[in-house]
């Protein structure tokens, strides 16, 4: 019953990404709800539940992008299997380290997917600093209200 | 069966699921390394099957509830056109006498067709958009799209009933440009997936306000279709160039209906006539 139940709300993170999303941009700066997704199955639901919902997010997310097929669900992936296994080990995440996780995964995710698709080393600091750096606080912030409303509690599958 | 699906679980949690990690990684690395056919192929499967027609729903959806709103501003806008059309004809008439007085080469004309925006590309980094013309419109790759205001891209790929856009704002876009008074040539590149500069030489004297057209060099895009305004200056990857910011006039978040230029760019044009 969890797994339709997070399947469909994985759906609606990726129809709601690709349609609405861009309407809330700031200045061209749009936050990454799929992201927010990824690390809330992982951190609730432990490595293999993370690792999905980031290959299956990323895959569907780089069915978009012609020349990048894989990437995207290669970051995902490991992003999500990584942060899974961290709240295997870790005792209790609390709001704020949840928060602090979400940020830093945010330059992992965007950091691997620059170098999966083979930017040139000069552009990388470039894109980080304009484009992650903005959009990784926009992602933040929603991603703090989303943890705020929707606390996790330790369950693994 | 049940022998099968406890094989398979247990595969799952031995060593806390490091071999579906592994396998996962391995798809990922033979999808990135995809020769162009076998992507196209997967492409067409996943955004034909799965992903156009869920997003055509939410957006019929939400178009319903906009109906309304729509029609009192087409009826306000299509006074207003209706002004303005004979406006036009009064504007084409004198144009074209002033042509044959100068003896100018006529233009070639092509049809414009409306086509909706049913998606975006969810990667932050990657900029297009998914229209709902395709091969069965005769949409053809390459062609320059646009709105009212200005340049928004051009056709990257092209499926039977719907074609991605490849925005300006692309990495890999890049489109010749000129500027409107001094003629100033550059190419108009993304700098960061968001951020638009050409790359001029130091001594060109443009300033900031100055107006940015298609310059018609690159073949896709015919020349004069406006593309922005310059914003600001910094300095450029080498002591003689200087990169100015350019404001598109065409936000790329706010896009709902754009124009399909029905002209196929110039090398391929001349590709067919040989």
């Amino acid at each position: 019953m969890n797994s339709l139940k997070y399947t469909l709300a994985g759906l609606l993170t990726l129809v709601l990404q690709s349609t609405i999303v861009h309407f809330l941009s700031i200045k061209a700066i749009v936050p990454d709800l799929t992201l927010v997704f990824v690390v809330y199955i992982a951190l609730r639901y432990g490595p293999l539940a993370g690792l999905a919902a980031g290959f299956l997010m990323g895959l569907v997310q780089d069915v978009y992008s012609y020349d990048t097929l894989g990437a995207g669900a290669m970051a995902k992936t490991i992003l999500g299997y990584g942060l899974g296994l961290m709240e295997d080990h870790v005792v209790q995440l609390d709001f704020l380290s949840k928060v602090i996780l979400l940020g830093v995964s945010f330059f992992i995710h965007d950091l691997l997917f620059i170098l999966f698709i083979g930017t040139p080393s000069d552009k990388i600091g470039e894109i980080l600093i304009s484009s992650s750096l903005p959009e990784g606080l926009y992602t933040l912030v929603l991603g703090a209200i989303f943890f705020y409303l929707f606390p996790s509690s330790r369950r693994h599958v | 069966m049940t022998g099968l699906l406890r094989f398979l679980s247990q595969w799952c949690i031995w060593g806390r699921g490091i071999l579906p990690f592994v396998s996962a990684l391995v798809l990922c690395t033979i999808l990135l390394n995809l020769n162009q056919q076998q992507k196209r192929s997967f492409f067409e499967a996943a955004t034909s099957s799965v992903l156009f027609p869920a997003q055509s729903v939410v957006l019929w959806v939400k178009e319903i509830k906009s109906l309304s709103d729509q029609n009192i501003k087409l009826v306000q806008d299509n006074a207003r056109l209706k002004f303005a059309l004979e406006q036009r004809m009064q504007a084409e008439i004198e144009n074209l006498r002033l042509r044959e007085f100068l003896s100018f080469p006529k233009k070639m004309d092509h049809p414009i067709q409306l086509a909706e925006v049913v998606a975006r590309d969810p990667n932050r980094l990657h900029s297009s958009v998914v229209i709902n013309l395709g091969n069965r419109d005769s949409i053809k790759k390459d062609m320059p799209i646009f709105t009212a205001k200005g340049v928004v891209g051009k056709i990257s790929k092209v499926f039977w009933n719907h074609s991605h856009v490849q925005l300006m704002q692309a990495l890999s876009s890049k489109i010749s440009i000129l500027e409107k008074k001094s003629r100033t040539m550059g190419i108009l590149e993304s700098l960061n997936g968001h951020d638009l500069v050409v790359n001029i030489p130091n001594h060109s004297n443009l300033r900031v306000g100055d107006t940015l057209v298609t310059s018609g060099f690159g073949g896709v895009y015919p020349k004069g279709m406006s593309i922005g305004i310059i914003e600001k200056f910094q300095d450029g990857p080498i002591p003689v160039l200087e990169q100015a910011f350019v404001k598109p006039f065409q936000n790329p978040n706010y896009l709902e209906e754009v124009f399909v230029l029905k002209r196929q760019a110039i090398w391929k044009l001349e590709k067919t006539n040989e």
